[in-house]
């Protein structure tokens, strides 16, 4: 890389900057991606901790037969806790906090798009986990298990608050993930270096990209599900009460539609550190670059296909099982590209077998041998005997620490010398991998055996006549054997200053772009920003640059009027397009994580108030930070910058990815309505009346010219576009409230059968969406009224005519559901 | 090579315990069909770890390491590792896949069928017991004509298809006889069918293979396969009232303790307590075990049980009705006798 020697002074004046304001007040405000990320790790490492000790409690009380260590009440919370919080709130924090400290570094800018919704996500996640554990702490634990299958988990069979705090807390932590993959997906696209095209990309830049559209995709099917199950509790709808129409099936679905996606991605950034580490220490780069990438995209778009693969026994078609069990089998091909890819990698290349790279092979032979027992699950007649028993349980340890913990503590080894700029001791990582190894395949392997001898999975304890106690003893051991291989990376990761050594800028001669950063990162990554000229940019020749970039880039090496500055890139070939802002370090993130907290908790101990308070709060922080950083945010002409302003990328993309999420929610509850309507004997039940016509024709022609006003904004003067803005609002209004007269007139009630309640949720669901789109539409214009304008195309309403589509898209698609839908059933 | 020899010792282990009781080692149509998909597959499965593993050690072995730190290998041989992905990456699983693919569906269909005679048995999952109900003997379909209920212990003929109507009262059960065949949900609002073929006498453990609460753990069931002509006796015994020539106290006793939630048929026929929550207890006494397969059949057993349900039986349902001493004794004296 050709980088001319920083010069200390502006160094010093880029920091003042991009550091955090000093102090507590500083940490608690503080945005930057690394602050964040690195959050998300800690917290991740302390969640796997606490999971990991409730596994061993459980092997504890599985030692013996008829065992009385924990009995039955407290195992099942333990189990239950265990998978919450190994799925829940350790591995997608990490990862997703691996992919916000490492994607801006990979791709040589200095932060995300979004700083501030980041630090939202953040506090949001650590506070769904501790609502979660408070509920476990105080005694009244979640012990329907992580998948809290209906009925047993709704109101009737676990009356106690456990389920409550479960639902609101893991709630908060899927949208922390939203609000993660909004971030990461938009950084990918328009925060690259120069050069830097889609086949330049490092694979775990890819990886975080797949990782983060799938969770764009699949978590609103549980956030779905997990309020519709959290209003069943609290208010008595029927959505899987079979009793009022219901189906128990549905929450399976909306569950698996996004608990098989979870273990992609929980996988696919896995094996992009895989992809990572494996060329530097072979001393040559990646084999098949471009197969690894569209083998993360095909299993990203496999993995949407195999969700049923979970209910094999539940009775569904047999016909229908084979397409999803030839799914399952389909996701065998791209994992193979990628296992030879880093076959082929090591092969050719020169290995080092240093930690990371020992956490490499672990991983490759677990790996493959849970994809083995992964296939055999995926046929379905030997699922019918395999399901729900020990098989499964080892199957997934074998795919899940395998192929997701064994990366991470290789990305750890890898990666903690850029983070704190020391290098762990290389005898202990060597003796925490064999310790790691063949503790979790003691541990692990019997769990197969275990499951064809016919134990079932979540069960306390079996009897001395099952036969199933030596090999139960074997795998204890086994766990307390992993979990001191674990405990000695921990130990290593504590006290690195005595026992790691000091870590230059690239300790293992690296080929991508964090290695070109200081280690730890300077607070503005780069001083000067990278230019890419091919796929391992320190291996290979520096880019070409053009004198216009070559003055933009010497430019950004000095702050300007104290903004935070990055370069803004076209999404496919890396193009630079302009200077963007971003927001500064803000309170307001914090403060609206706090008090929406505050109104779940106020929900959970019943007190209206406190909900009313917290709900006012967090709008009045959303208020305040939305009127603070658009003028910040907004790219603005910069006549005295060589290359042209920038573009509208990262606000267009950013409004994109958090439309797909609002679809996806309208997409699971339309869903939930078909799935009921079809499953029942009568539609509608309780022969009630169809909603009234004409609403559903008003209210889709006010949102469609609300849609069309917002359209021909994008090409009017700035005056005239405020004006249609204006007047799109006014119809948005207009049709929520035509929307809620319809609810008003629907004539069934939302708690009597499950026809009222899916029709309820639908009608609220479009309302929630028209008022929120219309408040957006408000906090726009009110920042206008404030005289900040954009310029040129005028973007603010070419976005919000995106939002008005997607409305309007809800409209008609729930106008086709509660009118048209009853009479084709 | 140590880390191979791991990984290998760990697959002959499960090549040498797999004769153990459960899934490999079958006693119905269901059962055996899977048990030869799933060595189809073990041995298939062998092929990519053979050949993984023989690569990775190559590998490790060979010791290619460079002493500069900053030498980089050339990269002149994309077309080849190409060719090394795409063999290994696609080909071999296809290659594989199909097989499995075939070998599953052909199993999938070898299943025991139901035809319009098949002898028809109604399971319903309760938290934590199963109630069963049979046809009266005579018939054998639950839709048409009488029916006699029983609980946690259900007889089968041997060498016949028998097909189960699974429903739930509550939770989400899965009714799963490992030795026979697959596990089958049992949904709230549902009907799922199971048709089980067993083809050897003898008694089977059945256990709930879907978690449901508290004591999902100790929610287990035997099947009693049995030649026909045994089968149909025992049907006959079932379908019978309770024996003649209870104690009058002691039925009063029931009445009052567990008559609420227990029936004994040619009993109570004219009182209006009768009972349907709990198990019929009307052949109690011919039963092998209580509790849901949780405690033998002994009165010592049978007195703690009904002494303390919730120590013995965590979460279940059946209350702790105050019975001590004598009327304990007078009540397991009774249970006994039914047979």
């Amino acid at each position: 890389m050709s980088s001319a020697s920083p010069t200390p002074d502006s160094a010093e004046a880029l920091d003042r900057v991009w550091r955090n304001k000093p102090g507590l007040w500083g940490w608690l405000t503080a945005v930057n991606h690394k602050d964040i990320g690195a959050r998300y790790i800690v917290t991740g490492l302390v969640f796997l901790a606490a999971g990991g000790i409730l596994a061993l409690l459980m092997r504890l009380q599985l030692l013996t037969p008829e065992n009385s260590f924990l009995g039955a009440g407290a195992y099942n919370e333990i189990f239950s806790m265990h998978g919450t919080t190994m799925m829940f709130l350790f591995a997608v924090p990490i990862l997703e906090g691996l992919a916000m400290y490492f994607l801006p570094l990979l791709l040589g800018t200095r932060d995300l798009p979004f700083p501030r919704l980041n630090a939202f996500g953040y506090w949001m996640y650590l506070s769904g986990g501790l609502l979660v554990y408070a509920g476990f702490l105080t005694g009244s634990g979640p012990d329907a298990g992580w998948f809290a299958y209906v009925p047993l988990s709704g109101p009737e069979f676990s009356p106690g608050q456990g389920m409550d705090f479960w639902l609101l807390g893991v709630t908060l932590a899927e949208i922390a993930a939203i609000t993660g993959a909004i971030e990461l997906l938009t950084g990918f696209l328009t925060r690259r270096s120069a050069g830097m095209s889609l086949g330049r990309i490092p694979v775990f830049g890819w990886a975080a990209f797949v990782m983060s559209a799938m969770i764009l995709v699949a978590f609103p099917s549980l956030v779905a599900g997990s309020v519709m199950l959290e209003v069943e509790r609290l208010f008595g709808t029927q959505f899987f009460n079979p009793a009022g129409g219901g189906d128990p099936l549905l929450w399976q679905h909306l569950f698996w539609f996004f608990g098989h996606p979870e273990v992609y991605i929980m996988l696919i950034p896995a094996t992009g550190i895989i992809s990572m580490v494996v060329p530097v220490f072979s001393r040559r780069p990646l084999a098949g670059y471009a197969y690894v990438v569209a083998s993360l995209v095909a299993i990203g778009l496999i993995s949407f296909g195999l969700w049923v693969h979970h209910m094999f026994t539940t009775g569904l078609a047999i016909l229908g099982l084979t397409v999803f069990a030839a799914a399952s089998f389909l996701i065998v091909i791209p994992s193979g590209i990628q296992v030879f890819s880093w076959i082929a990698t090591m092969w050719r290349g020169r290995p080092a077998f240093r930690p990371p790279m020992l956490f490499v092979l672990g991983f490759i032979m677990i790996f493959v041998l849970g994809g083995i027992t992964g296939v055999m699950v995926a046929a379905v007649p030997f699922d019918w005997q395999v399901h729900d028993s020990y098989f499964v349980v080892a199957h997934f340890h074998y795919v899940l620490i395998g192929g997701v913990l064994f990366p991470i503590f290789g990305g750890i080894y890898y990666w903690f010398p850029k983070v704190t700029g020391w290098i762990l001791n290389e005898k202990l990582g060597q003796v925490s991998f064999w310790t790691m190894a063949i503790g979790f395949n003691v541990a692990f392997f019997p769990q197969h055996i275990l499951g064809l001898e016919g134990m079932p999975r979540r069960v306390y304890t079996y009897r001395l006549t099952d036969g199933w106690e030596l090999l139960n003893v074997i795998s204890t051991i086994g766990a307390f054997v992993f979990a001191v291989g674990i405990l000695v990376t921990f130990i290593s990761m504590a006290l690195c200053r005595r026992t790691g050594t000091r870590a230059g800028p690239d300790p293992w001669r690296a080929d991508s772009l964090e290695w070109l950063a200081d280690s730890p990162p300077a607070s503005y990554n780069f001083q000067r920003p990278p230019v890419v000229g091919g796929p391992s940019p320190l291996w290979s020749d520096p880019g070409e640059e053009s004198s216009a970039l070559t003055e933009a880039l010497d430019d950004l090496r000095r702050p300007h009027s104290e903004t935070r500055e990055v370069l803004e890139t076209s999404p496919v070939d890396g193009r630079p397009l302009g200077i963007a802002y971003l927001s500064h370090p803000s309170a307001w993130p914090l403060a609206a994580a706090v008090s929406l907290t505050a109104a779940l908790v106020g929900v959970l101990a019943d007190s209206d108030a406190l909900v009313v308070v917290g709900v006012a709060l967090f709008l009045f922080c959303l208020l305040g930070w939305a009127s603070g950083t658009i003028h910040q945010n907004a790219p603005r002409p910069l006549p005295e910058r060589p290359i042209k302003a920038a573009g509208e990328g990262a606000s267009r993309w950013g409004t994109i990815f958090v439309a797909v999420p609002a679809l996806g929610m309208l997409g699971a509850l339309v869903f939930s309505y078909l799935l009921l309507a079809v499953d029942s004997p009568e539609w509608p039940l309780g022969q009630a009346e169809l909603p009234l016509t004409w609403p559903a024709l008003v209210g889709s022609a006010l949102q469609a010219g609300a849609f069309a006003l917002l359209l021909f904004a994008r090409r009017m003067t700035s005056t005239r576009a405020t004006i249609s803005m204006l007047m799109a609002a006014v119809l948005v209004l207009l049709g929520v409230a035509v929307c809620s007269y319809w609810l008003s007139t629907v004539g069934v009630s939302p708690v009597e059968t499950a026809y009222g309640s899916i029709v309820f949720a639908l009608l609220l669901y479009l309302a929630i969406l028209g008022a929120g789109f219309a408040a957006a539409l408000g906090v726009l214009l009110n920042v206008r009224r404030r005289g900040f304008l954009p310029p040129g195309a005028d973007v603010d309403s070419g976005n919000m005519a995106i939002f008005a589509g997607v409305v309007l898209l809800a409209w008609i698609a729930i106008s086709i559901c509660l009118l048209v839908a009853p009479r084709l059933v | 090579m140590k880390r191979i020899a791991l990984m290998a010792s760990p697959l002959l282990a499960a090549f040498v315990l797999s004769g153990c009781g459960g899934v490999l080692d079958p006693s119905g149509s269901g059962a055996e069909e899977i048990r030869g998909l799933w060595w189809w597959m073990f041995w298939l499965s062998l092929i990519p770890v053979v050949i993984v593993t023989v690569m990775l050690a190559v590998i490790v072995v060979r010791r290619r390491r460079s002493a500069d730190p900053d030498e980089r290998v050339s990269t002149d041989s994309s077309r080849r590792d190409n060719r090394l992905i795409i063999l290994g990456g696609v080909v071999l699983p296809v290659v594989i896949l199909i097989p499995v693919a075939i070998v599953a569906i052909a199993t999938a269909t070898n299943r025991p069928q139901s035809d319009p005679d098949t002898l028809e048995v109604g399971v319903t999952g309760h938290q934590y017991w199963w109630d069963v109900t049979y046809p009266a003997p005579g018939n054998q379909r639950l839709t048409n004509g009488d029916t006699f209920r029983t609980a946690n212990e259900i007889h089968v003929p041997v060498g016949t298809p028998v097909e189960f109507r699974l429903r739930s009262e509550d939770v989400i059960h899965s009714f799963w006889v490992p030795e026979l065949d697959g596990k089958m949900d049992m949904i709230p609002g549902r009907t799922n069918r199971l048709t089980i073929q067993a083809n050897e006498p003898g008694t089977y453990q059945g256990i709930c293979a879907e978690f449901c609460g508290l004591s999902h753990t100790n929610m287990r069931f035997l099947v009693v396969a049995q030649p026909e002509e045994e089968f149909e006796e025992w049907r006959e015994e079932q379908n019978g009232p309770a024996v003649d020539g209870l104690d009058e106290d002691h039925l009063e006793a029931f009445a009052d303790d567990c008559g609420v939630c227990h029936d004994l048929r040619g009993v109570f026929e004219e009182r209006s307590f009768r009972g349907d929550f709990g198990p019929d207890l009307t052949h109690f006494g011919s039963r092998r075990t209580i509790g849901a397969d949780l405690l033998p059949m002994t009165p010592e057993a049978l007195g703690r049980w009904i002494a303390d349900p919730e120590g013995v039986k965590p979460g279940n349902r059946m209350p702790d009705v105050g019975l001590e001493g004598d009327e304990l004794a007078d009540m397991v004296e009774l249970l006994e006798e039914l047979e």
